[in-house]
């Protein structure tokens, strides 16, 4: 158990610049998911925290000690890879007892590790069964408990939910949650799903490019993104250019173009161009004209496309821009429903809008 | 890191040391055969290319080269015809005992060559044919037969039957799908088959030894007789051509068909 | 149908001259032809094998020589399969280069070149001359350990391919995690890379000692008539002696005991060391 602390991790190979200065802190004990698109660097990230790649510059610590000149070997961390990586000619029990073996614990201690471990992970009658008898969720957990087990100061899982399907994703997040806080390993989890990272950790980092671009909260972040990438990123999103006409007290009123209007209870210079962000469910779709004429965007419903819990509309805005709207299908008296070809008003709650200053 | 960096400078000395040992008695022979004196001495106190001249009077060295020539050509031929039938048998359809038929047409290449050298020359003496060309031919033919199967077979289950299907429904008939889509694809098994079957036939010692009298020899024979008989660098020189014209023959058809990659796997 | 050319053919030149020369295995040989021509089975020319003490040694050599042969091989091999994983694609297309070509190369070739190498006036005499390890040039030709260094130069594709083969497959993941658990590099090798490689050593292996096994030409060139091996004392009894009964039983015993050391070597492997081959 140890906290990590990342600072100014630089990696480049050739002129390709893959991490550009990379900062993280994460305390003993909790768990962090480490999000960001194919290409972005996570993976790199987390094979310089396990040592198998040497970084070009920077620090990384656990517990405030540096580790960049340890050998992987000799760095207590846990990995559970993608495909699992179990031993395949090892059973479950041999597997588990690998690296308690290579730090010479004794027979009996060892014994006493595993069977908590594999309690823990649920797997209690499976210690002699070869990695091919298992299915692809217990090679999972196997492969968590051999990285547990050996109670490393930092625990790295690479894409955890990725091979799975549907059913078992669900089953194993709460799983994964769980033996988390029951261990209270300092866990980071590397993805490139949302729904991944959302679900299973309380904090989150958005990588793009090389950077950190966002830590925080899930809530939070996915609210107030702090910046354009961040937010398309995280969430579908539908980005505006606005100048801000008019600042009066709390209040700020911005232009999209001609007939379309925000009213804000927020100060911002007067004459700026900001980008406005409205996320597709921040909408209210409906076919009859509201009252006022602020905060409202006109335009023509172009596609519909029924999504089980919601709809999602597309309507062409009177820029012609593609707005995507995220509609619930609730139990409305009216049968409202927009048509194709025909005309929607979008109304939009001002306080929910993200504003980016020269996004 | 630099744990894992000595671990990989030890296995790389190691393993680096390993082709030099494969490589040195060739490298040493084909320096050795301009050895200016008559004895093998290692640095040549002299140079000169009389061994090279030499080569002709080795007894009957044209005869006999000629004879390996015809005899591997035509066996390679022979077999991987044969064998392309069989390949495709195996890989295509099903038919009763076929991993024990499949072992057994692969098994000359585990039996020791001198059983086959044995069991064939009773034979052939039984049936009146012994010691000529014709059964020397069916002896080196049962000798390397073996190796196109496995190449065909291996260039077989890398291939995806896809494309005949693609071809049926573009108006190909089965022949014509043969001719024009499999058989290419083919090429790679077919053509490192052949020369596998070439290059053991050329080279092979116990079977011909075996088979041969009188005006029939082989180039191996007449080597090996002139190695056990004569301790000039002759032999050098010869053996200098010999891996010359194999290498050229060989990178020729790496270049063009890609084979080596075949010998790797099961 | 397809099967049929390349069956028959074998069938007809290589089952029947095998069955023909079992058959002729079991005839006995005695002065009186009479005697021969009715006699269709007997077992003298086996017990012949195993009275003969010529017969005995050079089976019992050959199998000493084959399975140290081996064992070197191994141990020489597997270091250049490893180094064939790592090396870039464009090295390890030259070195699978040299390896091919020192398979087709001519065997009598390879072996001259061993003539040359320990020659008298070689370089390996002159080395150690010049080192001091030797006062004189030693005859290191015509012997068991000539015969042996000819037999580990003649294996090493046949053990290197397989090894590399089975390498090649083993997941890159099966390299790090051992390390993640706290194995060193050598530790990762021994714990894991080699048990999974081995299929392919097992593979190797066999294939190898089947080749010492009835190695003929290697001990020819490289040996002395007192290290003859089994199949040149086949081949004597058959072209020397005209024994051709005494050659096939030879023949015969040498393909049994290759068949059952293989055996029993898979099933070591499988039920005690627990490994798949």
């Amino acid at each position: 158990m140890a906290s990590l602390e990342i600072e100014s991790l630089c990696f480049s190979v050739g002129s390709h610049d893959i991490l550009r200065s990379v900062d993280l802190q994460l305390e003993d004990g909790r768990c962090l998911a480490l999000l960001g698109p194919s290409g972005c660097g996570k993976t790199t990230t987390l094979r310089c925290i396990a040592g198998f790649i040497r970084p070009t510059s920077g620090r990384i610590a656990f517990n405030g000690q540096s580790v960049i000149e340890r050998p992987v070997h000799r760095r207590n961390v846990g990995l559970v890879f993608q495909d699992y990586a179990l031993f395949p000619h090892m059973n479950v029990m041999e597997n588990i007892s690998y690296g308690l073996r290579r730090r010479g614990v004794d027979a009996r201690e060892r014994r006493r590790r595993i069977d908590d471990v594999l309690s823990l992970v649920q797997l209690e009658s499976f210690a002699e069964r070869l990695p091919r008898q298992l299915s692809g969720g217990q090679q999972q957990r196997v492969a968590l408990a051999r990285a547990i087990v050996i109670q490393p100061d930092v625990l790295l899982l690479d894409e955890p939910l990725g091979a799975l399907d549907r059913k078992l994703r669900d089953q194993m997040q709460v799983e994964l949650k769980r033996i988390q806080r029951e261990t209270g390993t300092t866990t980071i989890i590397v993805t490139h799903d949302q729904e991944e990272a959302l679900s299973l950790s309380d904090r989150l980092a958005v990588m793009l490019d090389g950077r950190i671009e966002a830590v925080g909260e899930p809530g939070a972040l996915y609210r107030q993104p702090g910046s354009r990438a961040v937010m398309e990123f995280l969430g579908a999103s539908n980005i505006f250019a606005a100048t801000v006409t008019e600042v009066r007290g709390e209040e700020s009123r911005l232009r999209i173009c001609d007939g379309i209007e925000f009213r804000l209870s927020r100060a911002l210079e007067v004459g700026s161009r900001v980008q406005v962000g409205i996320r597709p469910e921040q909408f209210t779709a409906s076919t009859a004209a509201p009252a006022g004429s602020d905060n409202v965007i006109p335009g023509t419903v172009t596609e519909a496309i029924f999504k089980g819990s919601h709809a999602e509309l597309h309507v062409r805005g009177p820029d012609g821009t593609d707005i995507v709207v995220q509609q619930r299908i609730g139990n409305t008296g009216e049968n409202d429903a927009p048509v194709i070809g025909g005309p929607v008003f979008l109304s939009v709650d001002p306080d929910a809008i993200v504003i980016f200053e020269r996004g | 890191m630099s744990e894992e960096r000595g671990f990989r400078l030890v296995i790389g000395i190691l393993g680096w040391g390993s082709i030099v040992f494969l490589v040195f008695p060739v490298a040493l022979t084909v320096l050795v055969s301009f050895n200016g004196s008559y004895f093998i001495e290692v640095p040549p106190s002299s140079y000169s290319l009389d061994w090279y001249r030499n080569i002709a009077n080795i007894n009957k060295i044209g005869e006999a080269t000629l004879t390996s020539l015809m005899i591997a050509a035509l066996a390679a031929s022979l077999v991987t015809v044969m064998a392309l039938g069989t390949a495709l048998a195996i890989v295509r359809h099903e038919f009763p005992a076929k991993a024990a038929l499949t072992s057994f047409l692969l098994s000359p290449i585990a039996v020791p060559i001198v059983a086959i050298g044995i069991a064939l020359i009773q034979f052939f003496i039984r049936l009146d044919i012994a010691f000529t060309w014709y059964s020397l031919l069916i002896g080196h033919m049962v000798l390397v037969a073996a190796y196109p199967v496995r190449t065909i077979v291996a260039s077989l289950t890398l291939y995806n039957s896809n494309i005949e299907e693609a071809a049926a429904s573009l108006g190909a008939s089965r022949w014509i799908t043969f001719w024009t889509v499999t058989l290419p694809q083919l090429k790679p098994g077919l053509i490192s088959g052949f020369l596998f079957a070439f290059l053991i036939s050329f080279d092979n010692y116990p079977i011909s030894i075996f088979l041969v009298r009188g005006g029939l020899t082989t180039m191996p024979i007449e080597v090996f007789n002139y190695i056990s008989q004569n301790f000039d660098p002759t032999p050098a020189a010869f053996s200098t051509v010999y891996i010359l014209v194999i290498s050229a023959l060989i990178m020729f058809v790496e270049q063009r068909y890609r084979v080596i990659s075949l010998s790797i796997g099961r | 149908m397809l099967l049929a050319p390349l069956l028959v053919f074998l069938t007809v030149f290589y089952v029947i001259p095998f069955w023909e020369m079992l058959l002729e295995s079991f005839r006995p040989w005695s002065n009186d032809p009479e005697h021969v021509r009715e006699t269709s089975f007997s077992l003298y020319q086996y017990t012949k094998v195993f009275d003969s003490s010529r017969i005995l040694h050079a089976l019992w050599r050959t199998f000493e020589i084959s399975l140290i042969s081996v064992v070197i091989t191994f141990l020489i091999s597997y270091p250049v399969a490893l180094l064939m994983l790592w090396l870039g694609p464009r090295l390890r297309s030259a070195l699978l280069m040299i390896i091919f070509i020192s398979l087709a190369a001519s065997l009598i070739v390879r072996n001259y070149g061993w003539l040359v190498v320990l020659a008298d006036q070689g370089p390996v005499n002159r080395i150690m001359v010049a080192v001091g390890l030797f006062d004189r040039p030693h005859r290191l030709v015509y012997n068991q350990w000539a015969i042996i260094v000819g037999l580990v130069h003649y294996c090493m594709p046949f053990m290197i391919l397989p090894i590399y083969g089975a390498l090649v497959r083993i997941p890159q993941a099966q390299w790090e995690a051992p390390r993640t658990l706290g194995a060193s590099s050598w530790t990762t090798l021994a714990t894991v890379i080699l048990p999974l490689s081995a299929p392919g050593i097992f593979g190797g292996t066999t294939l190898c000692f089947a080749i010492c096994a009835s190695a003929f030409v290697t001990p020819l060139m490289l040996g002395s008539p007192s290290t003859a091996m089994i199949s040149q004392v086949a081949a004597e009894q058959l072209l020397m002696q005209l024994n051709f009964p005494l050659g096939s039983a030879i023949i015969f015993v040498l393909t049994a005991f290759v068949f059952l050391l293989i055996l029993a070597y898979a099933l070591v492997v499988r039920k005690v060391l627990r490994i798949d081959v």
